[in-house]
């Protein structure tokens, strides 16, 4: 099973919904109303199937209005939020910025490459 | 003055029936869902068959965190409400007090491996879906005298309303204990009635029997909806009949044994007879706590010959009809004497041939008598006693 079928899985689980109702550009807190006690059972259910340690902030975006308030407005902001979520691509972070002011902006898709990222990086 | 206090909605989720229709059916033509244990050959227990909480709450995402003991008790909400057609603006400021058990069906759940599994244990968790899915929020509490929980909910709510702290209650619970892990804790406490090969499910379990050793697990879900009278007058609602007492007490003499003397029991039933204004002598009809095992069995055959000199009320026993649904049982087997004594009927103590005594007029067939006043009693583990007085028509 690939990333993504597994945490259509889990999600569909957590959530009480059919995983039809789920793909990669689904929002999870926008579209689904994922609250924090849902994200938590993910990070749970994540870290169990996959073997990761998750680290919520990242895999969740959970910091990201956090940064944008404190960024030091001299510094790039591209770079800055690639440095903060490696797992991210560069076209992901521009979709983000320009989303922003439409309400919470994680996707299915940001928790399967932080996933995939995760994994990778640990050989 | 106080407040006088009626019944207007009931809901239940039961081995015998899901409305008041299924449950007369079954009691008029003795049928019941005795089964052999899936874990032991030798236990019957009593479950709810054709089960399914989304067809009654539909996609609920706290579903995760509930044992089936809780589902049960939350489709029992749904369907008091349903039955008591109160509005969702008498609901909001309605008080809600929930009688749960210890939960052990939660065992076969992998809550370990859950963020949140905690609240699979949490004793509150019903209560906050309750409120959570129907809006209810004005008093609140949660219940956990072992076999007297879901009677004492009904017994605390039926205070509040008294002494005018609310108009409206929702009061209840519901249990399952027929995991492997419930049957065998009660196995090892050597409380189950026990059958050999031979015998009959159906036919073998006879509380007050001096033969029978031991009780039938079961499951199922209880509420009623309590009422401020005039506030459900004005409403217009459907009135089963009126709570005039209720009472408690603890033995504290042994942690699972009850007293033989029945001197706590006795004093409880007494002091709700006292709040209620009555006599020993005005009570038709007793709905036993009847478990069938001796101890109990003996104990309340104690204080019936302490409380009732001279009348001889009828005496049945509810679990002989749907197990012993442990913190539910007070809340089910009112649910089911009310829809009974609506009816004119005071159903038999099943399989009862040889009484353990000969001078008590246990039921043994199902009886059609008008019955006005009857008391329910619940006894737990610890010496929990409690017990609440129906009237059955309202003056």
């Amino acid at each position: 099973m690939d990333i993504l079928d597994v945490l259509k899985k889990i999600i569909a689980d957590i959530m009480d919904i059919d995983e039809q109702e789920i793909d990669r550009e689904t929002y999870l807190i926008r579209d689904l109303n994922m609250e924090s006690i849902d994200l938590l059972e993910l990070s749970v259910a994540i870290n169990s199937q996959f073997k990761i340690d998750v680290e919520d902030d990242k895999a969740f975006l959970k910091d990201l209005r956090f940064i944008l308030k404190e960024i030091d407005h001299n510094t790039s902001l591209d770079n800055y939020l690639s440095n903060q979520y490696p797992h991210l691509s560069k076209s992901r972070i521009d979709e983000i910025l320009a989303d922003l002011e439409n309400g919470p902006v994680l996707k299915l898709k940001d928790v399967e490459q932080y996933i995939n990222y995760t994994l990778h990086s640990h050989g | 003055m106080d407040n006088r206090v009626v019944v207007t909605g009931i809901g239940i989720i039961l081995p015998i029936g899901k409305t008041e229709q299924e449950v007369i059916h079954s009691i008029k033509n003795d049928v019941v869902n005795f089964q052999r244990s899936s874990f032991r050959k030798d236990v019957i227990v009593s479950p709810v068959e054709d089960f399914d909480f989304k067809a009654y709450i539909k996609a609920y995402k706290y579903s995760r965190y509930l044992p089936k003991s809780w589902r049960l008790t939350i489709c029992a909400v749904k369907k008091a409400i349903e039955d008591a057609k109160i509005s969702q603006k008498i609901l909001e400021n309605s008080s809600l007090f929930v009688g749960i058990g210890p939960n052990v069906d939660v065992f076969d759940m992998q809550i370990e491996q859950k963020a949140l599994g905690i609240l699979s244990i949490l004793p509150n968790t019903p209560s906050f879906c309750i409120s959570n899915l129907f809006s209810i929020h004005g008093e609140n509490l949660t219940i956990s005298t072992a076999c007297s929980s879901s009677l004492q909910s009904i017994g605390e709510g039926f205070l509040r309303i008294k002494k005018g702290d609310t108009k409206v209650a929702l009061c209840g619970g519901g249990d399952s204990r027929l995991s492997n892990l419930g049957i065998s804790l009660y196995y090892n406490a050597r409380v189950l009635k026990l059958i050999d090969e031979s015998q009959d499910v159906k036919n073998s379990y006879a509380p007050f029997d001096k033969k029978n050793m031991g009780f039938v697990p079961g499951e199922g879900g209880a509420f009623l909806v309590l009422e401020e009278l005039s506030h459900a007058k004005k409403r217009g609602a459907k009135i089963y009949g009126e709570i005039i007492g209720y009472s408690s007490s603890m033995d504290g003499l042994n942690p699972t044994a009850p007293d033989t003397s029945a001197k706590y029991p006795t004093k409880c039933i007494e002091n709700a007879l006292e709040k209620a204004n009555i006599d020993p002598n005005e009570i038709d009809a007793i709905f036993a706590h009847g478990t069938g095992t001796k101890l109990n069995d003996i104990m309340e055959i104690k204080l019936i010959k302490n409380l009732f000199v001279n009348k001889n009320p009828y005496i049945t026993a509810l679990k002989s009809w749907i197990g012993h649904l442990a913190s539910g049982c007070g809340a089910a087997e009112m649910a089911i004497g009310i829809f009974c004594l609506k009816k004119n009927i005071i159903p038999k103590i099943r399989n009862l041939k040889d009484p353990r005594d000969d001078f008590i007029p246990f039921v043994i067939h199902n009886t059609y008598r008008q019955v006005n006043i009857a008391i329910f009693q619940s006894f737990g583990f610890g010496g929990q006693n409690a017990c609440i007085i129906f009237k059955n028509s309202v003056d």
